[in-house]
C-alpha cells in the first residue's frame, strides 16, 4: 500500500492527535467561537508550512488587517514578512463578496496567485456566510456556496482551512452544520469554563481517510511559540505504555530510610508504585528527601514534583535533616520541578511530566504530594482517577520507581488506606504513617500495608525523625528504654492501642 | 521664511510630489496596511469613504506613481493590488506611512494636502467643509 500523502500541521502536540497528519488536499472546516483561537491555528498551519514542510501558502483576510496579522504573528515568534520576501506566503486582504465570486471563476485571481507561488496551504479567516445561526445565511444557500468554496479550492489540490465562527456551539447544543458534511476534516475549537478559569481545548469532530485521536484536548497559545496541543490525559499513548508493569521482579531500590529496607524486602522494585499515606506533619516528605537524597548516592537520578512546596523551602527541609539538597540539584542528579496548585490545567500538566521523565529519565520520581492533586481535581469524579491512572502507567513505562505522597487526613489511626481516593488498586505497595497516642505522648508508626507480590507480616513498626538525621525505623524490640516497645502494645491503629498481657503472668 | 518649512508632514510630502490629495494619501495608507489586496473600485470607495471617481482617480496616481501594481485587466471588478515600495526614494514612503498611522500625524499630512497648490480639497473633506477633524475615511 502506497504511503499516504499526510499534511503535517506543524503544530506542538496536533500532529499527533492527527495521526501524523491530515491526508492532502482535505477541506478543513475550523469552527469555534470568538477568541477561541481560530485565526491563530490558521496562520500557523501556513506559516509552519512555509517555514517547516517547503509548503508556500496563503491567508486570506477579510476583516483583520494584515498588518495587525503580522504584528500578532510576530509576538508568537513567527517572522511572516519573511515568508513574504521568499515568496513562499502571501496575505490576501479582500471582501466575502468578491471573494465567493473569484473562487466561481474559472481564471480566478486569487488561484492563480495560490498557482503562481506554487500554494499547497491556504486559510480564510471568515469563510463567506455566518453558518450555525438558523435564518442568517445557514441552510441550502449556505451549503451552496459553501460548496462552491469546496469546489474552488479543490480545483488547485490545496489543502485549506476554513475558519468559520459558529457562535451556537456550547456543549448542550452540537448543531449539524451543513458545511460539516461537505468539509473532509472538522475541527472545533472551544473556550471552557471551569470554575471561574477558561481552558481552551481543540476536538477533532471528522476527518476522512485517516485515524484521530477523539475527545477535546487541551491547548494553549504561548508567545514565542504558537499553539501549543496537550493530549487529553485519558487518550491512550502506545501499546507500550499500556501494557506495561513492574517487569523486573530482583532489581530493588533503597529507600534512604535506615531499617525500612528490611520491611520492604530490600527495596521498591523497579517500575513499581508506593503512596506514603499519613496526615500531614507525619514524616512522609522527610521520607521522600531521604529516598531522593538515596539515590543520588547510589547514582541514580531522581525528579521531584513538588506542588505543596517551593523548591528553596523544600531545600531548607532537607538541610534540617542534613541533606544538602541544593547540592544534588546543582550537580544535576536531583531534578525539581514545583508547580502552582492553583488552577492545574491538567493535559497540560501531564504533558510536562511527560516532558520531563522522557527528557530527564529518572530512575526515582517523588511526588509531593498526590492529595494536592485530589483537591484540586476532585475526587468524586473520574478525572483525577484517569490522570492518576496516567501516571502510573506513564511511569511505569519509564521503569521509574515511584512514590507518591499521600495525605491521609485521619491523625490518629486509619480506617481507610487512601481516604476519598480509591485507587489503591492501583498501587504495589502501600506504607502508612500514623500518631499512635501512648500515655501522654504521640509516637510515630509505621505499617506497610500492602506489597504487591513481596511477603508482608503487616507489622506496625516506631519510628523517629532526628533532627540534622532524618527519619529511621527503630527495631521491633527496643533496647532498654524508657519505653515500651509498640510489640507490647495491640491495636495500635485501630485507635484502641492496649497492652498486650505478661504472658510470664499466667 | 514659509511656515511650512519646519512641518515635517509637508516635508516628507515634498518627496512623494505624486501624492497632491487626501484620497491619494488614505488609498497610500490602506495598500500599505493592506499590501496584496484583492478588491473592486467600489468596495474601496465604500470602505474609505470617497466617491467612487475620487478612488478612481488616486488609484491612477498610484499605479503611476508605481506605488501600486495591479493584476491585468480582466472581465470582472475586483483586481489585485499590490503595493510596493517601488520607484520610490525608499525611505519617505514608509515614513509618510508611519506619520499616518497617527491621528495627529494623519490631520498634518491632509492638511498640508489641501493647502498644497495642487491639492485644494476633495472627496469627504470638501463635504465636511474642509475641516479634516471631521473626515470619515
Amino acid at each position: 500500500m502506497a504511503d499516504r500523502d499526510l499534511v503535517k500541521t506543524g503544530i506542538s502536540g496536533l500532529d499527533s492527535i492527527l495521526s501524523d497528519g491530515i491526508p492532502r488536499g482535505n477541506l478543513i472546516l475550523l469552527e469555534g467561537a470568538i477568541g477561541t483561537g481560530k485565526t491563530t491555528l490558521g496562520v500557523e498551519f501556513v506559516y509552519r508550512g512555509a517555514s517547516q514542510f517547503d509548503e508556500p501558502g496563503i491567508i486570506v483576510l477579510f476583516e483583520v488587517s494584515p498588518d495587525k496579522i503580522v504584528r500578532d504573528a510576530a509576538q508568537l515568534g513567527w517572522d511572516l514578512p519573511a515568508l513574504e520576501r521568499a515568496r513562499k506566503l502571501k496575505i490576501i486582504f479582500t471582501t466575502r463578496q468578491v471573494f465567493g465570486q473569484e473562487l466561481q471563476q474559472a481564471d480566478s485571481v486569487l488561484l492563480e496567485e495560490a498557482a503562481e507561488m506554487g500554494a499547497r496551504r491556504i486559510f480564510v479567516d471568515g469563510v463567506p456566510g455566518v453558518i450555525g445561526v438558523p435564518g442568517n445565511g445557514g441552510g441550502v444557500e449556505a451549503r451552496d456556496t459553501f460548496h462552491v468554496l469546496a469546489e474552488g479550492l479543490q480545483r488547485e489540490n490545496l489543502t485549506a482551512v476554513l475558519a468559520v465562527e459558529a457562535t451556537a456551539f456550547n456543549d448542550q447544543r452540537l448543531l449539524a452544520l451543513p458545511e460539516e458534511t461537505i468539509a473532509d476534516t472538522v475541527i472545533r475549537l472551544r473556550m471552557e469554563e471551569v470554575t471561574r478559569a477558561a481552558v481552551r481545548s481543540i476536538e477533532i469532530v471528522k476527518s476522512r481517510g485517516h485515524d484521530f485521536q477523539m475527545g477535546r484536548h487541551t491547548f494553549k497559545i504561548v508567545d514565542g511559540r504558537g499553539m501549543e496541543v496537550y493530549r487529553r490525559v485519558q487518550a491512550p499513548r502506545r501499546p507500550s505504555r499500556d501494557e506495561a508493569a513492574a517487569f523486573d521482579l530482583t532489581t530493588r531500590i533503597t529507600t534512604g530510610v535506615p531499617g525500612l529496607d528490611a520491611l520492604v524486602n530490600g527495596g521498591y522494585l523497579l517500575g513499581s508504585t508506593t503512596v506514603i499515606s499519613g496526615i500531614s506533619g507525619v514524616g512522609k516528605s522527610v521520607m521522600g528527601l531521604q529516598y531522593v537524597a538515596e539515590g543520588a548516592r547510589c547514582g541514580q537520578r531522581s525528579l521531584m514534583l513538588s506542588l505543596d512546596e517551593q523548591v528553596p523551602q523544600i531545600i531548607r527541609n532537607a538541610n534540617s535533616i542534613g541533606i544538602d539538597f541544593q547540592q544534588l540539584i546543582d550537580s544535576g542528579i536531583v531534578l525539581v520541578q514545583y508547580d502552582t496548585p492553583q488552577e492545574i490545567e491538567i493535559d497540560h500538566h501531564f504533558h510536562g511530566i511527560e516532558q520531563l521523565v522522557q527528557e530527564f529519565k529518572p530512575t526515582r520520581v517523588l511526588f509531593d504530594s498526590l492529595s494536592t492533586y485530589g483537591s484540586n481535581l476532585g475526587t468524586e469524579g473520574r478525572m483525577f482517577r484517569d490522570f492518576f491512572h496516567a501516571l502510573v502507567a506513564l511511569m511505569k513505562e519509564h521503569q521509574t520507581v515511584t512514590v507518591y505522597n499521600h495525605e491521609n487526613p485521619e491523625m490518629l489511626g486509619m480506617a481507610s488506606m487512601m481516604g476519598d481516593f480509591h485507587m489503591s488498586s492501583l498501587v504495589d505497595n502501600i506504607l502508612l504513617m500514623n500518631w499512635i497516642e501512648l500515655g501522654d505522648a504521640f509516637r510515630l508508626g509505621l505499617t506497610v500495608a500492602k506489597m504487591r507480590a513481596n511477603p508482608n507480616t503487616r507489622a506496625t513498626h516506631e519510628c523517629e525523625i532526628l533532627n540534622g538525621q532524618g527519619m529511621r525505623v527503630l527495631p521491633r524490640q527496643i533496647p532498654a528504654s524508657m519505653v515500651r516497645p509498640f510489640s507490647s502494645y495491640q491495636n495500635l491503629i485501630s485507635r484502641n492501642p492496649a497492652r498486650r498481657p505478661d504472658p510470664s503472668a499466667t | 521664511m514659509s511656515a511650512y518649512e519646519d512641518d515635517p508632514a509637508r516635508t516628507l510630502l515634498e518627496r512623494l510630489p505624486a501624492l497632491q490629495r487626501p484620497c491619494d494619501l488614505d488609498l497610500l495608507v490602506f495598500f500599505a496596511k493592506h499590501p496584496r489586496t484583492l478588491i473592486s473600485s467600489e468596495q474601496l470607495a465604500r470602505l474609505l469613504g470617497y466617491q467612487l471617481e475620487e478612488i478612481a482617480r488616486s488609484l491612477g496616481v498610484l499605479l503611476a506613481a508605481g506605488f501600486l501594481t495591479q493584476t491585468p485587466t480582466v472581465a470582472r471588478l475586483a483586481r489585485m493590488y499590490v503595493f510596493t515600495t517601488g520607484g520610490t526614494d525608499g525611505g519617505s514612503l514608509p515614513a509618510v506611512v508611519e506619520l499616518a498611522s497617527t491621528r495627529e500625524g494623519r490631520l498634518a499630512l491632509r492638511r498640508a494636502l489641501t493647502h498644497s497648490p495642487a491639492g485644494g480639497t476633495d472627496g469627504l473633506a470638501a463635504q465636511a467643509g474642509d475641516d479634516p477633524g471631521t473626515v470619515v475615511g
